[in-house]
């Protein structure tokens, strides 16, 4: 049986559906990433799945207690960092960590060894009586990090735990959820960074509310379809303009010094056919190699996909932040 | 599905962790001495406040402006106005001929009390007949007015019975004349009264405080712990009652050693009926502020609801009017003013004030338990 488990989970705000029901099954000791635009409905399901919103419908289910009917009782095992910072600014480090194990119930040596641990664990050691709010943007998300793991939980729900931290802190961030992940400890995490959820076993891409595919990272890439090509050269605005008309083609974004080319799979040997399409345009590049697609444009296409398809239903074009 | 939310209910409502309890209490004693203008708003402001509102609606710092009409131009007549001369509230403007000058004089503005002594003032004195003196006060500033014309009724009052005992006459019958306003108000008991105004301000920091963690976001992280609405509403209200506490004994302070204010009843049943009062304005303020979302919103909430209500219908300005009788008695403050103006002035015990008590009580009791059961522990 899944560890956190949900189905048909509604949610919304007036008229603005955020969770237009979601299935989740997370095994245990799973490390879940949760990928999709600003607005997807992520935080929305986080805080369901924390038991601090109420759904409009569907069950939650963590370690078999009932999340939406008793909140109370799946607190002690859950461990939930929100996206805001939301530790007490003018506490020190040890406060909020003290105050942290008092309310979940951790005493006495345990909570001595607990909290030096953790200090440890997030590199705090050095800034315990610092005030929280005066900690940079890594130090404030591992410090909430700590406070959240302060009772041992089974499951650990994070909104966006490295949102706004520098790729050094970043990376410090993910080696600790990496040993969290080897001590058995659940985990569902949302990022914006594709780095990020290709650090996890399984990935959900959330749109407007959805859940639209869930798998691996690596099957992730296969979702899009045809091949993927990128033309390293100097003038990409010219060569994007080129590629539209290229018999096959699908898509194209830059990327960086290159421009990935999508195009259909049927084509035999698309390089070359590519490469002589440009050179009747009259452009130079340098060279053009065939490629993996990256999360990003598996999690692009998708979106873009979905798009065309509700306007060719008649639907209202929804916006989509990237 | 009844019984496992029964079950529920139980486990949030009634169990309660003295653990978890004092976790927040401390951690709300920290917040309020590490943030200093929320310090300031419970401990120091109510004393601060009293003052500004004492002055504003009672009492003139000023000096009154003073003329007199002597008709009488006796050696006692001299003697008396020699003895006002003293007095450190009065500004001696000068001496008028004639009723029509000493008229002009408070028409203009230039004076505030007239004294008029009548021709045989003197003779009657000596004579031990009882004698009359006539005091005008501006009905246009009717407390100040009120305040000086009983404050020298007294003291003229004093000196001829001090004449008296060195001669053997009856006293000087002062007789009192108010123009312009004919029907002046008392605000002698202004001071005790406004300790329900400054009192409120403990409950517009906990109001504050309350929302500030919902702002903050603190609160979702709290939201996902085990702690309970009834620790969290108390952990919230007790350090707030302690500086409270403080505040309250800063401006008793102050209404007794710089308004000089006499304390008839018990120092420790104001204690204890103040306690009743703080407990009463934090429950029905953190009643109110559960249901807002921000500060600002919280800030106006008591300003409207609490504040200034209070400063008009609970008795303190007028006595409480029929019309609003119901809104007046449902505000914490109507009751406490009873019970400050009867433990200052009149010197009554709880005995006395059994009913205001009682209500004071009651509101405690609800507010605080009907907070508890309306927190959610949830955002959005």
């Amino acid at each position: 049986m899944s560890t956190l488990f949900c189905r048909n989970l509604q949610r919304r705000f007036g008229k603005t559906v955020a969770v237009a029901g979601v299935d989740l099954d997370i095994a245990a000791g799973e490390m879940y990433g949760l990928i999709g635009p600003d607005g997807a409905g992520k935080t929305t399901l986080l805080r369901m799945l924390a038991g601090v919103l109420k759904p409009d419908a569907g069950t939650i289910r963590m370690a078999g207690v009932d999340v939406v009917r008793q909140p109370e009782r799946v607190r002690s095992l859950l461990g939930y960092m929100p996206q805001r910072f939301s530790l007490y600014a003018d506490l020190g480090v040890l406060e909020n960590l003290l105050f942290y194990a008092d309310i979940f119930g951790v005493r006495g040596a345990e909570r001595r060894q607990r909290i030096e641990r953790l200090l440890a664990f997030a590199r705090l050691e050095d800034f315990r009586d610092r005030p929280a709010g005066q900690l940079s943007g890594g130090m404030k998300k591992k410090l909430a990090l700590a406070c959240a793991l302060i009772h041992r939980p089974r499951v650990l729900l994070l909104d966006e735990p490295t949102n706004g931290v520098d790729p050094i802190s970043r990376r410090e961030f993910w080696d600790i959820l990496a040993d969290l992940h080897l001590e058995g400890v659940t985990i569902l995490v949302t990022t914006p960074y594709m780095d990020e959820a290709e650090r996890c076993q399984r990935v959900g891409l959330m749109h407007e509310g959805r859940i639209l595919r869930q798998d691996t990272p690596s099957a992730l890439q296969t979702w899009v379809p045809g091949r993927m090509l990128a033309v390293y050269a100097g003038d990409l605005a010219a060569i994007a303009a080129a590629v539209a008309s290229f018999p096959g083609h699908l898509d194209h974004h830059t990327y960086g010094d290159r421009l990935h080319v999508f195009v259909a799979p049927d084509l035999t040997d698309p390089e070359a056919a590519l490469a002589e399409h440009l050179r009747a345009c009259g452009l130079s590049f340098r060279q053009i190699l065939s490629d993996t697609p990256r999360l990003e444009e598996a999690f692009i296409h998708l979106i873009a996909h979905r798009e065309d398809e509700s306007i060719r239903a008649g639907a209202r074009l929804p916006s989509v932040e990237l | 599905m009844d019984r496992t939310k029964g079950e529920r209910r139980d486990s949030i409502w009634l169990a309660m962790s003295i653990r978890r309890l004092g976790a927040i209490i401390r951690k709300e004693f920290r917040h309020i001495r590490r943030d200093r203008r929320l310090f300031f708003l419970v401990t120091v402001s109510p004393a601060i406040m009293l003052v500004a509102f004492a002055y504003l609606f009672s009492f003139d710092t000023a000096r009154i402006p003073f003329a007199y009409y002597d008709r009488d131009r006796s050696a006692e007549s001299r003697q008396l106005l020699m003895a006002l001369a003293t007095d450190r509230e009065l500004r001696f403007v000068g001496e008028v001929a004639s009723y029509d000058d000493l008229r002009a004089a408070m028409q203009a503005g230039r004076i505030r009390l007239g004294l008029v002594i009548p021709p045989g003032f003197g003779a009657d004195l000596v004579a031990g007949r009882t004698t009359t003196v006539q005091l005008l006060g501006d009905g246009s500033d009717p407390i100040t007015a009120a305040v000086q014309m009983a404050r020298l009724t007294g003291m003229i009052g004093e000196w001829g019975q001090a004449y008296r005992r060195l001669n053997p006459t009856p006293p000087i019958d002062v007789r009192a004349l108010v123009w312009f306003n004919p029907f002046l108000r008392s605000s002698h008991s202004m001071v005790p009264a406004l300790l329900a105004i400054v009192l409120i301000l403990p409950g517009m920091a906990v109001a504050l405080a309350l929302t500030r963690e919902k702002e903050l976001g603190s609160f979702e992280s709290l939201a996902a712990t085990p702690v309970r609405p009834a620790e969290y509403i108390l952990g919230k209200l007790i350090p707030y009652l302690v500086y409270g506490l403080v505040g309250a004994a800063g401006a008793v302070a102050v209404a007794l050693f710089w308004f000089r204010v006499p304390l008839r009843g018990s120092p420790l049943d104001l204690a204890g009926m103040t306690l009743f009062y703080l407990l009463a304005t934090l429950g029905v303020i953190t009643f109110v502020a559960g249901f807002m979302a921000t500060q600002s919103t919280a800030l106006r909430a008591v300003l409207l609801l609490f504040l200034v209500p209070s400063v008009f219908l609970s008795g303190i300005l007028l006595p409480v009017d029929p019309q609003t009788r119901l809104t007046a008695e449902s505000l914490p403050a109507t009751h406490f003013v009873v019970i400050a103006r009867g433990l200052f002035l009149k010197g009554q015990s709880w005995q006395a004030l059994g009913r205001p008590l009682f209500i004071l009580a009651m509101m405690a009791l609800l507010s605080i338990t009907f907070s508890i059961l309306t927190l959610r522990k949830r955002v959005g």
